[in-house]
């Protein structure tokens, strides 16, 4: 009798120990639980031509970025975490390429919320019809993308950048000079 | 307290059940054709909405779930098959974009978890019901306990029910006076409200309007189509036919058009340039390599080609090589026609590229600019009194003319253009329905008596001769001549036709 009792318990042991292994292999690096993970990430991301902010002509914002830092930027006026993220994207700005794409947003109310709370890109795209965004598979914004000079995506993350991942991105910047 | 509980909870059943989307999908994303959007809706419950994350997009009202559902349809649209269509989102967004994640590696602990925890939960059973059954001895039964007094319970319970509505109407005062604090801290009482009804009669409106232009654009390239086919030689129709399928977002059927119209001009610039354009839309607007050959073999034929040197300025510009594309704007905007619409694009395109690139621009302002229009409409003019040959050259003023409004001389204009090809009697007509819109010099007058008679002669059959004639015999004082004419044109139109309606009250209008 007694193995046999020891049997589902064992069983249950096992079963938790996949799931630890799991949750270890899902929480190891710089992912996070509540984001989404990204297939961009190791790849080069698409560059759809997206026209400027004063109607200029529809161009790839990341045309002749090669060889830089970039942090990719989804925003709208009209999302609250974007101004939130503000100052820290003010304070990135100082140290890498900062490339913005106005998502789902009109060109007037952009201009504001830039003018409102500073415009730490520089480039903006307006990706009015959302294209852009399925092209990257956002699914909120922000979201931001971190380029490495060979062009390809080291990480991506969903919502305001916040000081964690500064620290991340710095942390990478040190170890790619 | 009962019936007000039951009231509240009616009333908030029913604001839910109001809030709540019949549908998702709303009336503008469904297909037309019905096999297509079954297999769409199909998809699109298999796949998950990346926002509310556990509904598919197919049940979600989230504007990225309606992004998805287009992106389906196009995908669809596009030919691919269902499982093509699965495979390209889930290289975009990954397993989770499926609601039922595939069998691999990372997800067999996900599948097989619930079989073994199945297992084992037959393992104890098995386990628990091989124990010895050995009766009941410490059971207690069910029922009423007689032993105890029911006269401490009442007693127990009065201050409970004088509490429970004071307690509740507390946390009430509480939770909004709480609530006022947050709003008068964070809110934003100066922002603009949008109400959800406006927010959706726009959107509702903005649907109608696109469905009908959809149908318009439609209809207008069914006939371009049917033109097109009756009349396979002619140009001019392949043309119309790729116009109207970039209209309606065709770029295949816009580029079928365009080569067919090249098969029968051979090398030709202008239409190259109209490929090129094309081929760059079906791209998003970016200059690829392929439209980039075209644009060089339009440029070899016509350096001047001002589509193709567009286009060329704008390669430059997504290059960034903001100094070239300027320079080329500015090649496109002195070889434009002084009254070409496109000029004001061209030139807004050129302030950007010469700012990116740190160039002074010398443009002339405004003013100048019609000042430069004037002169050039006046070369033109003085030209074509040399070489009143030239009917291109005649349409070309009357266009320049008509931009900037004269109507007098732009009848001058068509006329000339009349008299230069006899036999054109299109030509003709247009030269007399401007002459509707003005009020003529006597040569003008005599002008448009002999186009009337030529018109007559060479086209006895069309009634216009007859009602431009009536018209100017009007215009000339001899309003009897032209009731006479026009009782004669009367006969030969349909009695109750709208056309008739309006010459018989033109008719009335003459002095007796």
């Amino acid at each position: 009798m007694r193995p046999l009792f020891l049997l589902p318990l064992a069983g249950f042991a096992l079963l938790l120990l996949l799931f630890a292994f799991a949750l270890y292999t899902q929480l190891s690096g710089s992912r996070k639980p509540d984001q989404l993970p990204s297939m961009l990430v190791g790849q080069m991301p698409p560059d759809r031509p997206l026209p400027g902010l004063k109607a200029e002509p529809p161009r790839p914002l990341l045309a002749g970025t090669r060889g830089d830092w970039l942090l990719v930027n989804f925003f709208a006026s009209w999302c609250a975490p974007c101004r939130a993220e503000a100052p820290a994207l003010a304070s990135l700005s100082e140290k890498i390429t900062i490339i913005g794409i106005a998502y789902k947003d009109k060109p007037a109310d952009t201009q504001k919320f830039l003018s409102q709370y500073g415009n730490p890109y520089q480039r903006i795209g307006v990706d009015l019809d959302g294209k852009a965004g399925l092209d990257w598979a956002i699914y909120g914004v922000p979201e931001s993308y971190l380029l490495a000079p060979d062009g390809r995506v080291l990480l991506r993350h969903a919502g305001p950048v916040d000081r964690a991942l500064l620290a991340d991105i710095e942390a990478k910047l040190e170890a790619g000079r | 307290m009962r019936l007000a509980v039951l009231v509240m909870s009616l009333a908030l059943s029913l604001m839910i059940w109001q809030a709540a989307p019949l549908q998702a999908l709303s009336p503008e994303e469904i297909l037309s054709d019905p096999q297509l959007e079954e297999r769409a809706r199909t998809l699109s419950k298999e796949l998950r909405c990346l926002v509310c994350q556990n509904q598919s997009i197919d049940d979600s009202d989230a504007p990225l779930a309606r992004d998805l559902r287009l992106e389906v349809r196009q995908l669809l649209g596009d030919g691919l098959s269902d499982s093509d269509v699965l495979d390209r989102l889930q290289q975009r967004y990954g397993d989770y974009i499926l609601l039922s994640p595939p069998l691999r590696p990372a997800t067999y602990a996900l599948w097989l978890a619930p079989l073994a925890i199945l297992l084992l939960a037959g393992l104890l059973a098995r386990y628990n019901w091989r124990q010895p059954d050995a009766g009941e001895p410490n059971r207690q039964p069910i029922g009423p306990d007689d032993s105890q007094s029911d006269t401490a319970q009442p007693s127990g319970r009065q201050p409970a029910r004088l509490g429970a509505p004071l307690l509740f109407s507390l946390m009430l005062a509480g939770g909004l006076g709480l609530a006022g604090l947050i709003y008068a801290l964070t809110g934003r009482p100066d922002l603009p409200d949008r109400p959800y009804a406006e927010r959706l009669a726009e959107r509702e409106q903005a649907a109608v309007e696109a469905r009908e232009k959809q149908a318009n654009f439609g209809a207008q390239l069914a006939q371009a189509e049917a033109a097109a086919k009756a009349n396979p030689q002619a140009v001019t129709s392949w043309l119309d036919l790729a116009m109207a399928a970039a209209a309606a977002g065709d770029t295949a059927l816009e580029g079928e058009a365009l080569a067919k119209a090249l098969q029968l001009t051979g090398p030709n610039a202008a239409i190259l340039a109209m490929q090129a354009e094309a081929l760059s839309r079906a791209a998003d607007g970016q200059i690829t390599a392929p439209a980039r050959q075209i644009i060089a073999r339009a440029l070899k034929l016509e350096p001047d080609e001002p589509r193709a040197l567009f286009l060329a300025g704008m390669a430059a510009w997504q290059d960034e090589d903001f100094a070239r594309a300027a320079e080329i704007w500015q090649q496109v905007l002195q070889a434009a026609p002084p009254a070409a619409p496109w000029r004001a694009r061209v030139r807004e395109n050129l302030e950007m590229a010469a700012d990116r690139a740190g160039i002074a621009l010398e443009l002339p302002e405004p003013d100048e600019q019609a000042e430069m229009i004037e002169q050039m409409v006046a070369g033109l003019a003085e030209r074509l009194q040399d070489t009143p040959e030239d009917t291109q050259g005649w349409l070309r003023l009357a266009r320049s003319l008509d931009v900037l409004e004269r109507p007098e001389q732009v009848f001058d204009a068509l006329a000339g253009a009349a008299k230069s090809a006899p036999g054109e009697i299109a030509l003709a007509i247009m030269a007399l329905e401007k002459l509707l819109a003005i009020t003529p010099e006597p040569d003008q007058l005599a002008t448009a008596e002999e186009l009337a008679e030529q018109l007559l002669l060479q086209a006895p059959d069309r009634l216009e001769g007859l009602f431009f004639k009536g018209h100017i015999l009007r215009l000339s004082g001899q309003p009897q001549d032209a009731r006479q004419i026009w009782q004669d044109l009367l006969g030969k139109m349909p009695p109750d036709g709208q056309a008739a309606q309006l010459l018989k009250a033109e008719m009335a209008k003459l002095p007796e």
